[in-house]
């Protein structure tokens, strides 16, 4: 049956011997016939056929390899989109601050990175191979989710739908970003992060750090020391890959790193032809990242709540008074609203049929501590309120002490018990 | 106050939870079928062990019976699994499949005493390896092709040790040769911590077996050293490696 598909490649029949991965084809008509010349060529020795299965497994490991890097570091700043979330004040969230807002600025910067990140592993997750790798990329997933949902409950109030966050991760892609996944973020050159946003001096010299760390990392070496990886079947490309590697130090300045519209109009003169195509990568939400993100958003929420809790015992607050925050709740007022939003939260998650088994089964428990703990807090705040002044009383609500008895044992024996009775 | 939280959209992911759980059942009983069926040749197959060498072509006849069965078997499985999805459910039937991939490759050995090509896999399921690296629809892994491979070794091993004691002193010499082929050939590849380099480490274990059954042959002269490579019946291009 092989024999209609050799009519093909007849030429090229000679030259796969020594290497017969070498082009990293997108899903096109060509990857099939790769298949198929493959298959035309096995049978001959076993030698031979265990070169071609090396290079099957190869490539599937190597794609493997560059999804957990790329993870990895979407884990590292998903986490720091969420710190930054925690330093804003309340008031940042209002639309009429949320622009000079540092914290929010970082955020945001910190978000643009993030999805270039994930517009890199989008190449290597399509089609069948999102399944294959989803359990590479779906600790990180989850944190982003998490950071993304804790985003938009600040500002919104509300939970963030998952067709939210499926939205931010639709990547128009060139070829040459195909080819060269460099072209949309090269890893290990942050440091173009911090030269484009001139945020915070404290945030820029800890970026600083991180890109130097990265760049001692085995991505860049990776690539040279396996001449096999397909990296570069088309020659322009493998021009900009080599460009990229030799310049990590002048990355801020190198036209590398840039916007995908601008990457089109900076190559548009090597490739007049093939820059005017690009391709829409999608990134698919599952259902089970969605959820197992929202459950670790509940406990973000409950940092929040007892932050919140505790700047209200704060002495004073001044910008109460001022005209233009009107639209600010009380920290009161934000406490009983997580606590709303925790509860319909639970509610959702209790209408799920789950099996023991399920992950989500058991972020319940965390779900239920974390409500729970919030709600011993408020429980002592009102009680013991009067009772200690409040710089003791916040003191040790910070310090998650338990205010002694009441409120049915908090913490975490009582979750525990609660896992067990459903 | 309105709710927070969109219930509606928590429905919907229930019954997108509970329309997972129905594929998954479905594909477990097909598998169980497949599995049913990969037991029946095994047991046929397993009677090597104590046949003699004139019956064993009458037994690799008897297991190819069945081959049709499981051909039945894995297009059911194919038209549960979604395009896209294999990775999804792979662990479903992995295991069967590696076992189904073995049977196929020992009968292969006993008709011809040679590895089976992609080809003749193909044609014993009627399903595609997957040489692309990408999985549309259903497709066997190399992987799992693979596994089929080294659970051969370790059953032509055992079939060294039962064909001297029935009286075939050929027999081991030629299998020695066949595995220490197989592993060069699974020296090439560059295996990550995985299950089947757990695997590959046990191929070692086979061949040293079959080297101490040709040594026990030799040293009581019930074979002649360095047999004639005349009773190669293998492929062109055979190079022994130590």
């Amino acid at each position: 049956m092989e024999d209609v598909h050799m009519e093909t490649p007849p030429a090229s029949l000679a030259e796969p011997t020594e290497s017969p991965l070498t082009a990293q084809e997108p899903v096109t008509d060509k990857h099939l016939s790769r298949g198929d010349m493959i298959r035309s060529n096995l049978g001959k020795s076993i030698v031979q056929d265990f070169g071609y299965f090396r290079d099957i497994l190869e490539e599937h490991h190597d794609r493997r390899e560059r999804i957990i890097k790329v993870s990895r570091d979407i884990n590292n700043f998903s986490k720091k989109m969420i710190f930054a979330l925690h330093r804003a004040e309340p008031r940042d969230y209002l639309p009429q601050f949320s622009a000079s807002s540092e914290a929010l600025l970082e955020f945001k910067e910190k978000h643009a990175t993030v999805l270039k990140l994930f517009h890199r592993i989008a190449i290597d997750l399509q089609g069948c191979n999102y399944h294959r790798y989803q359990r590479s990329v779906s600790g990180p997933m989850q944190e982003y989710i998490e950071a993304m949902t804790l985003e938009y409950y600040l500002v919104h109030g509300k939970l963030m739908p998952k067709s939210a966050l499926e939205a931010h991760l639709v990547f128009a892609t060139t070829p040459e970003q195909l080819t060269n996944p460099d072209l949309i973020i090269a890893i290990g050159q942050f440091g173009s992060e911090g030269g484009r946003s001139g945020g915070g001096g404290g945030g820029g010299g800890q970026r600083g750090k991180f890109n130097k760390d990265n760049r001692k990392g085995p991505f860049n070496k990776d690539r040279k020391d396996a001449p096999k990886k397909p990296t570069n079947p088309v020659p322009a490309s493998s021009t900009s890959t080599s460009a990229a590697e030799n310049s990590p130090s002048t990355a801020p300045s190198s036209p590398m790193i840039v916007e995908a519209d601008q990457t089109v109009s900076t190559t548009i003169s090597q490739l007049p032809a093939s820059s005017t195509t690009t391709v829409q990568l999608t990134l698919e939400v599952t259902d089970e990242d969605y959820l197992l993100g929202i459950a670790d958003l509940t406990g973000e929420l409950m940092r929040l709540a007892i932050n919140t809790l505790g700047q209200s015992l704060m002495p004073t607050t001044p910008q109460e008074n001022d005209g233009q925050t009107a639209r600010l709740l009380s920290p009161e007022q934000r406490v009983q609203h997580i606590l709303r939003f925790l509860r319909d939260i639970k509610s959702g998650f209790d209408g799920l049929s789950l099996t023991k088994m399920s992950p989500i089964s058991k972020k319940m428990g965390v779900l239920r501590q974390s409500l729970q703990k919030i709600e011993i807090a408020c429980y002592n705040v009102k009680v013991r309120g009067a009772e200690y002044p409040p710089e003791v009383l916040r003191q040790m609500l910070m310090s998650g002490q338990d205010l002694g008895g009441g409120g049915g044992g908090g913490g975490d024996s009582g979750a525990g018990d609660n896992e067990d009775e459903e | 106050m309105s709710s927070t939280v969109d219930l509606g959209f928590f429905d919907a992911i229930q019954a997108s939870m509970e329309n997972e759980a129905t594929t998954k059942d479905n594909i477990r009983s097909a598998v169980r079928e497949l599995d049913r069926t990969n037991r029946n040749i095994t047991a046929v197959l397993n009677r090597v062990h104590s046949s003699s060498k004139e019956q064993v072509p009458a037994l690799c006849a008897q297991a190819r019976i069945y081959f049709s069965d499981i051909q039945t078997h894995i297009s059911d499985l194919t038209k549960l699994v979604p395009t896209h999805q294999y990775y999804k459910y792979n662990g479903l039937w992995s295991g069967p499949m590696q076992q189904a991939c073995f049977l196929a490759t020992l009968t292969m050995y006993l008709e011809h005493e040679r590895l089976i090509t992609v080809e003749e896999l193909e044609a014993f399921f009627a399903v595609k390896v997957d040489l692309d690296n990408n999985i549309t629809d259903f497709q066997i892994s190399v992987e799992e092709f693979l596994h089929g491979v080294v659970s051969l070794t370790n059953e032509l091993s055992r079939l060294a040790v039962n064909a001297v004691t029935s009286g075939d002193f050929s027999r081991p010499v030629r299998i020695g040769r066949f595995l220490k082929e197989l592993y060069s050939g699974f020296q090439l590849l560059n295996l990550k911590n995985d299950s089947l380099r757990k695997r590959f480490d046990g191929i070692k274990y086979d061949i040293k077996k079959v080297e101490e059954i040709i040594y026990d042959l030799t040293v009581r002269k019930l074979i002649v050293a360095n047999t004639d490579p005349a009773q190669d019946t293998a492929r062109s291009g055979v190079e022994v490696q130590a």
